[in-house]
């Protein structure tokens, strides 16, 4: 009787996969290559406000202390009026070059609670907005 | 087929499963509540004859669909010669002319879906067929590799007959928990003395075996694929690197998990792999080539892609920026496009839902092979009405989003999603999944039967709770299984 037909001897693994399995970064996720960064418009406290305050592309008289927050720590759908969380980054609204390094457009609103996936991924020009899990198999 | 509800519960168990790559166990429901997609303690047993029952069913299954694939390609003007050749420059498929354009299979995936279906035949795909005024030195037949996939089957035990519900070609998941998770699960228990224990020989068709106890050695899936591919394409190392790349953006671990799982069964046949990013993967305008990108701004160190095995879905893909290139790389008559793993095929014939009236079509009067099938009909056509009690499914759909289960003409269940958004769907007569008392309720379990390298290799099942558990999703259990435990 073939009873390998049926049945594997053993299944052992190998150590790419169990480090993977304990918690070590997959290849692509080494460093910080790749993670979701949360983003949100705030005032110098890091009070969320409306995402028209750091749209670049509209001129207010004058500087104003708006400045876009981010953090890998961030989450979607925080509320306008509440304080991020502490841990985060910011960068002046209508800092440029700050905004295309994170594959945000360089000018204009960001929506709050936008996340970047693989900030520098999908082949340079970045994915937003996605922050539904996508499953690809079934 | 019998379910124990009240299993032995091992201590420690969700950290051992966790140590073996059931990362994802903890699922959230959208109510915030957490549950465990592993079941500790129940767990269905077989006897023999039943497994042997579903192995036949499995293997004559496959070669039908194989045969439903060779039909599903004859359908498109593209098979032929004259029809590439009219096709070159003008629109040649669409719903009245072929089948592949009415399923929703865009024009200019046709020729490398029908060419990977045909790979490895010495006789239906010549290198005239890619090259037809002859203007490249003579080369021979690709080979496109096939590693692995999936029947989700209704059984209820012996008496019954194994009914094909669907066929995740392309991108079948629960691998991990399959081949691995209860294969140490019947291990550690110990329940039964039979022989075969569990039907599960997965990872070992995966690797390979060395003969002993009498039984032949085995080469296993990726030595046998890889060899083919090599025998085909001569200037690929003995070793070529096998990269695998999943979609980061999910995020609960299962994808990476079942694509690192298959890349450490590559690894132990004996290649390179390298785990990537679908995001990695590039293309190279002036070169017209696949390449890994470790991270843009790093094209320098960029390194050509000639084998991918990749976890998502070809109806995603081809809809890409990247689609058409990707589809021209690999229409190379001199054989060095990049080589996808699992090949275009699988979800444009074989995965796609639209398989299910083909096979009904071709086999629902053979009396032997028939038996295995449920009526299935093209949701717009004629013989859909008579139907009364039907599944309707969204030909291009997963984890049983979009199904509608319609029972006298009444909805019983259904599971909105985001699919069949294109309006193509099929309906398959109903068929509910046998009911077990469960600690929870009334449980309904689904059979996965794997196919590796293109042979029966086990099985997984998942399970439904209640009503809305008739729909296998994603919410559903992982139950283990075993083959005459005792008591």
């Amino acid at each position: 009787m073939m009873n390998r037909r049926m049945s594997s001897r053993s299944v052992s693994l190998t150590s790419t996969f169990l480090l993977l399995a304990a918690g070590g970064a997959a290849a692509c996720d080494s460093g910080n290559r790749y993670h979701d960064e949360g983003f949100y418009c705030a005032d110098a406290n890091g009070v969320i406000v409306d995402e028209s305050f750091c749209d670049a592309n509209r001129h207010y008289g004058g500087t104003h202390g708006y400045y876009i927050y981010h953090s890998p720590s961030y989450r979607a759908g925080y509320p306008i009026g509440s304080r991020l969380p502490t841990g985060g980054s910011r960068f002046a609204y209508n800092d440029t070059a700050s905004r295309t390094s994170f594959g945000l457009p360089s000018t204009g609103k960001i929506g709050n609670g936008t996340i970047k996936t693989s900030v520098v991924g999908k082949g340079g020009g970045g994915t937003s907005t996605s922050h539904t899990s996508h499953k690809s198999g079934g | 087929m019998r379910r124990i509800p009240y299993g032995p519960v091992r201590e420690g168990w969700k950290l051992t499963n966790y140590s073996l790559g059931l990362t994802y166990n903890d699922t959230e429901l959208p109510d915030g509540t957490m549950i465990s997609y592993w079941q500790e303690g129940p767990y269905y047993d077989f006897t023999a004859a039943e497994i042997e029952e579903l192995e036949t069913a499995t293997s004559t299954l496959n070669a039908m669909c194989i045969e439903a694939g060779d039909w599903m390609v004859r359908q498109c003007p593209r098979h032929t010669v004259q029809g590439r050749r009219d096709g070159y420059f003008a629109s040649v498929c669409n719903a009245s002319t072929c089948f592949l354009a009415k399923i929703g299979v865009p024009e200019f995936a046709h020729e490398q879906i029908i060419r990977t279906w045909f790979d490895g035949d010495a006789e239906t795909w010549t290198h005239y067929d890619k090259d037809p005024d002859m203007r490249l030195p003579m080369e021979t037949p690709d080979y496109s590799p096939s590693v692995y996939g999936r029947f989700d089957l209704w059984y209820d035990g012996a008496g019954s007959t194994p009914k094909l519900l669907e066929y995740n070609a392309q991108t079948p998941t629960s691998l991990v928990e399959s081949a691995v998770i209860q294969w140490h699960w019947a291990d550690q228990t110990n329940l039964t003395r039979h022989p075969w224990r569990q039907w599960n020989s997965i990872h070992d068709r995966l690797v390979g075996w060395e003969a002993a106890d009498g039984e032949p050695a085995d080469p296993g899936a990726w030595r046998r694929n890889i060899d083919r591919l090599r025998d085909a394409r001569t200037w690929l190392p003995e070793k070529p690197k096998i990269f695998f790349a999943y979609e980061t953006s999910e995020t609960t671990g299962e994808d990476r998990m079942n694509v690192a799982y298959l890349m450490a069964t590559a690894e132990e046949a004996g290649y390179p792999v390298e785990l990537i990013a679908m995001s990695q993967i590039g293309w190279d305008v002036s070169g017209d080539r696949v390449l890994f990108v470790p991270a843009p701004g790093k094209e320098h160190k960029a390194e050509p892609i000639d084998v991918i095995f990749m976890l998502y879905p070809w109806e995603w893909f081809w809809a890409e920026e990247g689609g058409k290139a990707f589809f021209r790389n690999m229409a190379d008559p001199t054989k060095h496009g990049t080589v996808w793993i699992e090949p275009p095929y699988k979800a444009a014939l074989l995965g796609n839902k639209a398989i299910l009236p083909v096979l009904w079509d071709l086999f629902g009067d053979d009396p032997e092979r028939g038996r295995y099938l449920l009526p299935a009909y093209f949701a717009d056509s004629a013989k859909a009405a008579s139907l009364t009690s039907y599944a309707k499914k969204p030909v291009w759909g997963r984890e049983g989003g979009s199904v509608t289960l319609v029972r006298d003409g009444v909805t019983i269940t259904d599971n909105p999603s985001e699919y069949g958004a294109d309006g193509r769907y099929v309906v398959q007569q109903l068929c509910e999944l046998p009911s077990f008392d469960g600690l929870e309720g009334t449980v309904h379990p689904v059979i996965g039967s794997w196919l590796i390298d293109g042979e029966p290799a086990g099985m997984g099942i998942r399970e439904g709770l209640g009503v809305d558990g008739l729909i296998t999703k994603d919410r559903c259990f992982f139950v283990p299984h075993t083959i005459e435990a005792d008591g």
